[in-house]
């Protein structure tokens, strides 16, 4: 395996010793550019108290291009569809390689407290959230529960 | 008894092709075949060259070949991926631009002792004091109050595909438009002097 360059490990030994709030990411051992990641449900949201857990994989050209982030978690949200994939503008065109794995997990934890059904990525999902807000927040809700939360 | 055609292992009876029973006789093989046509596009591939048109070119005219030879669905297939790819990346091209390596030559160059000493490289998240042999450059964002830099060897790679500033994604392209057009007005405005002066100097003799 190439080495690994100094950037990841220096935002590795950082993601250990002085964790983000509520977020915890770590490298696997068999291959340290592949991080399991978990993202507390902000409380104000319907996904709170449940415990998301998400893959990170940080490319070779990482950071000249963005990290693939993927929920494990089945999550009911207009950006995110049923294979956990994340629609967001900084995971993609919006990418910049002054952003590193803490700014980009920070961002999808926002994401989870203000979903954007204009910029749906599950359509049925952002067409419910639209059509009866309050009914989508409900179902937010039950999978966080049957999902998410853990017994 | 056997015939010359078939000492030197010739079939020259007239090949029948497809159901409809017409009959065709051999083409004069061309030069460009599938498999140079490949090899040609793997070895173009292999050297980074940048011209990307020709050696599509070439692949699709030897499946244009092969498809009219054999009207095989696998080549057809090939062909329309092929002319698919080229209505899909175009555009994509066209909206990710990056900058000219002159640019990138020619952004301006910070020396270590105007640097503060915990200052660190945005990409590489070293500090520039740590790094013996540093080359620092500055972009040139506007609507900012602290300097925006980077080591060379950082951002360079970044505005070959990018023109955008990764701290505050300024179009760093736009500021040299702007540099330009305050130039243009500048001497605009020097010619328009020059102008008033003359007809200054008209009044005193009329």
């Amino acid at each position: 395996m190439a080495t690994l360059p100094k950037r990841i490990i220096k935002e590795t030994e950082r993601l250990v010793s002085d964790p983000v709030p509520g977020i915890t990411a770590s490298p696997s051992e068999e291959n340290l550019r592949y991080f399991e990641v978990t993202i507390d449900g902000p409380s104000l949201s319907p996904y709170a108290n449940g415990k998301f857990q998400l893959e990170l994989y940080l490319p070779d050209d990482y950071p000249m291009c963005a990290p693939k982030v993927r929920f494990l978690t089945k999550i009911y949200h207009p950006n995110i569809d049923k294979l956990g994939r994340i629609c967001l503008d900084v995971l993609k065109d919006n990418w910049s390689p002054a952003l590193q794995i803490r700014t980009i997990l920070l961002s999808i934890q926002a994401l989870l407290g203000a979903p954007n059904p204009d910029d749906p990525l599950a359509n049925d999902v952002a067409q419910d959230w639209k059509q009866d807000e309050q009914k989508a927040i409900q179902v937010a809700k039950e999978w966080t529960e049957k999902y998410a939360v853990q017994k | 008894m056997s015939t010359y055609e078939d000492d030197h292992n010739i079939d020259n009876r007239p090949v029948s092709r497809n159901n409809d029973n017409t009959t065709r006789t051999h083409r004069p093989r061309q030069h460009q075949t599938l498999s140079s046509a490949i090899e040609f596009f793997l070895t173009q591939e292999n050297t980074g060259a940048v011209t990307e048109t020709p050696t599509d070119e070439v692949f699709a005219n030897a499946l244009r070949f092969l498809s009219e030879d054999q009207q095989s669905e696998v080549v057809v297939n090939l062909l329309s991926q092929i002319n698919d790819n080229d209505d899909i990346t175009t555009p994509l091209k066209k909206q990710k631009k990056g900058v000219e390596q002159e640019f990138i030559d020619a952004l301006e160059r910070v020396p270590l002792n105007k640097i503060k000493k915990e200052a660190d490289c945005p990409i590489c998240t070293n500090k520039f004091v740590d790094n013996d042999y540093p080359l620092i450059v500055k972009l040139p964002c506007l609507h900012t109050k602290v300097d925006h830099i980077f080591d060379l060897e950082c951002i360079g790679p970044w505005l070959k595909f990018n023109s955008t500033c990764p701290l505050c994604r300024f179009d760093v392209l736009e500021a040299d438009k702007f540099r330009k057009e305050k130039l243009a007005e500048e001497l605009k405005k020097l010619r328009e002097e020059d102008e008033e002066e003359e007809d200054d100097d008209w009044e005193l003799y009329g």
